[in-house]
């Protein structure tokens, strides 16, 4: 049996998925389509591929919703769309009469002046962050007495289409790449946002960036079919420098849209912590994990134009480390596969979107296992 | 070049680098694009590029490979260069602002050579924002007035300058105009509205029982798309015709409010508590009394750069903006129609006093002309003034306005058509706009010429560079108390009659707004008084900073009651938040001065910085010299002390601010720019 192998399709989204995200604990599966919809799956043993969608959210949107994220607490979604809003929905207490989640639109973020690529929340929930067509990221900060976000800062130094923006999950220092193929790293001085720093090592747009859980690596992938590896070399200043220390080519077979880090087992012992601290008011949620021994090395997928999946894994030791590809799936959807996401709550647990309308679940043993 | 600068803007609104409207490139650089667009589309597997509609990566890249193969307006070649003027970048919502490319051939230091060098003018005026004069200042290490004065010195010299003008002469009436506007907003909204329910109703629904019928009350919606054609006129995109633009002028007056229709009734009624608080003790106000907070959402629009911004992606927020002039503006009504005047006849109010001659003027400018007999345009006046017995009349046209404003976006303000007066035959109103690291690079060209013909002399003295050292060794200060025209109250810098303070800077302004031009400072004052009767002369505001320092409110308490809540949101962070507030009927504010600028106006776009890039401190520690040399013998003064304000009032608008004849010459209108898409829809294939 391959060591990569789906165990789920979910299908309901009737035009390309653009986006998948695990809600932090790893027990809901949220995915935003071209139909203008988020959808948050759960597990489920009623049903016959072990899914169900929970919930359908409708209405935040005007056209393509193109990327959504969970709050660090699981108890926010927020998702961006074609139409130059972000949309932040909260879960309900209480699920409706046929037993789905219960969710509520709470605000609506404009500014953007057109297409919104990419949202994510900052580690403390407080901070979001925003991406776009028109070559800008914005962070907003939640002000509770107000009851609503404010943006703290429109940073503008991208020269194109601002694709991605992902935070370190140990600071908060925001990641975004984009069309003009840099990657960019923002920080805080003063009150004041400011380009921290700019990577330059991609020929091609990049598409997608993830961050491993200590926030001492970055990995970014765009048209350029490179994978990117860089790690932060701490010096005299607060942030330190980011320098690419390894790259892939020749394995992809088409521009790479998205790359993701594996939990690590502490990660996912985290996960597993915020999921306990839930499970009590929680009544849809889905099966617990257990404690799960982590991959064993370093992991990474990749989603790519090329249709296909790959897992990347990290072998040797201290200098002599490399990622060389694991395993790959090459018909992982039939089309561009525009997203991957490992669950956070480990068991080597995957997600893709991609532009045959479905969802897939994916299950991924390291070697040797 | 001024390229260089532009790219490093510290403005949040920056300008993009080239121009993307395929309107104005030419068919070459478009091909290329056009392949480029097919090739991504095919790389996707698609089979043509605008199959997929939404796709983020087909044509959607298309749009941006535009940007790569950018339109070199500087450097293509003759045949190939597009023509864009200014005019159309503010009528096009490609970008925020313009294409900096357009700005540099448009207005740039070249322009005021030719216009000296041309011969049309008789007069050159050069006004200088009192942010602008800061920022030469801090770098010279002078103060102010002296730089002013030598300033003053070295354009009349060397390039055909006469005179430089404070524009806080101008702010004056901005301040006065703004003041006016806020109070007859307020009670035009507030009047008719006794009801007891307040009348909080939501949009289109019936006004509170017992309110008696009112004009129906702005929301949050965009004005139908225009495009300017003069001060009077404009093009109603929709309609596909002609309008007046003074009707829209009348509208904004009379029925902007805060997104009346959504503020909540439980806000209404509590607002209807205060005015009843209120009237036990006022009684002969209480009418005008609001209702709750955030009715009254007046925005100013000093600031180029907000108003573009407005103009092209927040249209919503047009019906609220103040419809005064900037100072920049004020000051090209008085350069092309006070000045003129004051040249030609003797002061009327103060010729008695002055007691000077018309063979008193000639001479004055004579020497004036004589100061700088290099060019052709000054000699020809030398000659024509020695053989005639009277002077010709200086006209309108004759002069030439270049205003020296911290602010790239000046130059755009400069361009509107709404600032082309029929009048004036058309004419502008600034004619150049150069920024301040302009006018340092005008001093260092000179500079770095000098040295070379003058090799011998010393080498700058250490820890000053050779354009200071040149700035202050050949440019003596000129005489500021001269007075700008025989008997004109006002002499070169707008300083006071001694000669000693400068004009500008009203009570209070050492709060954040003071590095602008104290449009909060003002208007909150002469609202209270007018509105509550309460004065505040000598006594400073008290400001509660925000979520960051360029945000501050300050609001007025009568009986306990908040009657009139101000902000300042200076940066674009802080325009949003205002943005976003008024859009869910939130605002709670009735006056907001906004800036695009992080700390205003004296870290403008256009200012002097180092050559080398600094970082977010530097900035904040630059920005912190600057703000104290603008306040260095600033004397406060209210704008009815500038002795030009009563007799423009009386002799030109022949009226009080906010009259009709002021609304004309003194107020300006907005455009709800077509979308891009709309105006080309080959520019986006979705």
């Amino acid at each position: 049996m391959s060591r990569l192998r789906e165990t789920a399709a979910l299908e309901g989204h009737t035009e390309r998925v653009w986006c998948v995200a695990w809600s932090p604990d790893g027990r809901l599966l949220a995915s935003c389509s071209s139909d203008k919809t988020i959808r948050v799956w759960c597990q489920s043993k009623d049903s016959e591929n072990g899914w169900r969608c929970a919930a359908l959210l409708e209405d935040g949107a005007t056209r393509t919703v193109r990327c959504c994220d969970w709050s660090p607490c699981g108890r926010f979604i927020a998702a961006v769309s074609f139409d130059g809003t972000c949309s932040v929905w909260r879960r309900q207490e209480s699920t409706t009469t046929a037993g789905e989640l219960a969710w509520e639109l709470t605000a609506t973020l404009e500014g953007h002046e057109n297409e919104v690529k990419s949202v994510a929340w900052s580690r403390g929930g407080n901070l979001l962050a925003t991406c776009g067509r028109d070559k800008s990221v914005w962070i907003w900060e939640y002000d509770e007495s107000e009851g609503d976000y404010e943006c703290v800062t429109v940073l503008s130094d991208h020269t194109a289409d601002v694709k991605s923006v992902r935070w370190l999950p140990n600071k908060d220092v925001l990641v975004s790449c984009s069309y003009d193929e840099t990657v960019r790293l923002w920080a805080e001085d003063l009150d004041d946002w400011y380009l921290l720093d700019t990577l330059n090592d991609h020929t091609a747009t990049v598409w997608g960036i993830a961050a491993d859980g200590p926030g001492e690596r970055l990995a970014t992938v765009g048209g350029d079919e490179k994978l990117v590896l860089w790690r932060n070399f701490p010096d005299e200043t607060k942030h330190g420098k980011w320098r690419a220390e390894s790259t892939l080519s020749g394995e992809h077979g088409g521009t790479i849209y998205s790359v993701d880090w594996a939990p690590t087992a502490t990660d996912a012992a985290a996960a597993a912590t915020a999921a306990a601290s839930t499970s009590a008011r929680r009544s849809g949620g889905g099966v617990g994990d257990g404690v799960w021994g982590g991959l064993g090395a370093p992991c990474l997928a990749t989603a790519a134009g090329d249709d296909a999946l790959r897992v990347f894994y990290e072998s040797g030791e201290g200098d002599g480390a490399a990622f060389g590809l694991d395993v790959e799936v090459k018909n992982a959807h039939a089309g561009d596969v525009n997203c991957v996401r490992w669950k956070p709550s480990g068991g080597g647990v995957l997600a893709t979107g991609g532009d045959d309308e479905l969802v897939r679940v994916w299950s991924y043993s390291p070697p040797g296992c | 070049m001024a390229s260089v600068l532009l790219g490093d803007l510290d403005d949040f609104i920056a300008p993009g680098q080239a121009c993307i409207n395929p309107l104005f490139t030419t068919a070459a650089d478009s091909a290329p694009a056009t392949a480029a667009a097919a090739e991504s589309a095919g790389s996707k597997g698609g089979a043509a590029m605008v199959l997929e509609i939404e796709d983020d990566r087909g044509p959607l890249d298309a749009m941006a490979v535009e940007e790569v193969v950018k339109p070199d307006l500087i450097r293509a070649s003759n045949t190939q260069t597009a023509k864009v003027s200014l005019d159309d970048c503010l009528a096009c919502s490609g970008c925020v602002t313009s294409a900096e490319t357009v700005l540099i051939t448009q207005q740039s230091t070249g322009k005021l050579r030719e216009a000296v060098a041309s011969g049309r003018y008789s007069v050159v005026v050069a006004s200088i924002t009192p942010q602008a004069r800061a920022s030469l200042a801090e770098r010279f290490g002078l103060s102010p007035a002296e730089t002013h004065a030598r300033l003053l010195a070295f354009l009349r010299e060397r390039h055909g300058v006469h005179h430089l003008v404070d524009s806080s002469l101008g702010a004056d009436f901005s301040l006065l105009e703004a003041g006016e506007e806020f109070v007859q907003r307020w009670r035009s909204i507030n009047s008719g509205r006794s009801g007891p329910e307040g009348g909080r109703a939501k949009l289109g629904a019936a006004v509170g029982e017992g309110a008696p019928a009112r004009p129906p009350l702005a929301a949050w919606v965009a004005p139908p798309p225009t495009v300017a054609l003069s001060s009077t006129r404009r093009f109603n995109v929709e309609l596909g015709e002609e309008e007046d633009n003074r009707m829209q002028q009348q509208r904004q007056g009379q029925v902007s409010n805060c997104a009346s229709g959504v503020v909540s009734g439980k806000r209404g009624r509590e607002g209807e508590e205060a005015a009843r608080n209120s009237m036990a003790v006022e009684e002969g106000e209480c009418a005008r009394r609001p209702r709750g907070p955030g009715e009254l959402l007046v925005l100013t629009s000093a600031c180029p750069g907000w108003v573009c911004y407005a103009e092209k992606t927040a249209p919503e927020a047009l019906p609220f903006m103040s419809t005064v002039k900037s100072p920049q503006q004020m000051m090209g009504v008085l350069a092309k129609r006070v000045f003129p005047r004051a040249w030609n006849h003797p002061h009327p109010s103060v010729a008695a006093a002055a007691a000077v001659t018309a063979a008193a003027d000639e001479v004055s400018r004579v020497r004036d002309s004589a100061s700088n007999g290099a060019t052709p345009a000054a000699s020809t006046l030398a000659n024509e003034t020695l053989d005639q017995s009277t002077p010709p009349p200086v006209r309108s046209r004759g002069v030439f306005h270049v205003s020296i404003a911290q602010c790239y976006d000046k130059k755009l303000e400069a361009s509107r058509k709404d600032f082309r007066h029929p009048d004036l035959d058309g004419d502008a109103e600034v004619d150049l706009v150069l920024t301040t690291a302009e006018v340092l690079e005008l001093i260092e060209e000179s500079a770095s010429a000098a040295d070379a013909t003058l090799t011998s002399t010393s080498p700058a003295s250490p820890g000053r560079d050779a354009a200071s050292d040149y700035f202050r060794r050949h440019f003596p200060p000129g005489d500021l108390a001269e007075p700008l025209a025989p008997g004109f109250p006002v002499g070169q810098a707008a300083v006071s009659v001694d000669g000693l303070s400068l004009f500008g800077g009203v009570d209070g302004e050492g709060a954040a707004g003071g590095n602008s031009d104290g449009y909060l400072e003002y208007v909150f004052r002469h609202a209270a008084v007018e509105l509550f009767g309460v004065d505040l002369a000598g006594r400073p505001l008290v400001y509660r900073e925000g979520r960051n320092a360029d945000f501050r409110e300050t609001s007025l308490e009568v009986n306990g009651q908040v009657a009139l809540r101000f902000a300042y949101a200076y940066g674009f962070r802080n325009i949003q938040s205002i943005l976003a507030k008024a859009r869910r009927g939130k605002c709670p504010y009735h006056f907001v001065e906004v800036m695009a600028c992080p700390s205003g106006c004296v870290n403008g776009g256009g200012q002097i910085k180092p050559k080398k890039k600094e970082g977010p401190r530097d900035t904040r520690l630059r920005v912190e010299r600057v703000s104290e040399v603008l306040r260095e013998g600033r004397v406060p003064r209210g704008p009815r002390d500038n002795p030009v304000v009563q007799a423009v009032y009386s002799e030109l608008v022949g009226g009080g601010p906010g009259e009709s004849r002021a609304r004309e010459l003194l107020h300006t209108s907005y455009h709800n720019v077509p979308k891009l898409e709309l105006s080309n829809p080959h520019m986006s294939p979705w």
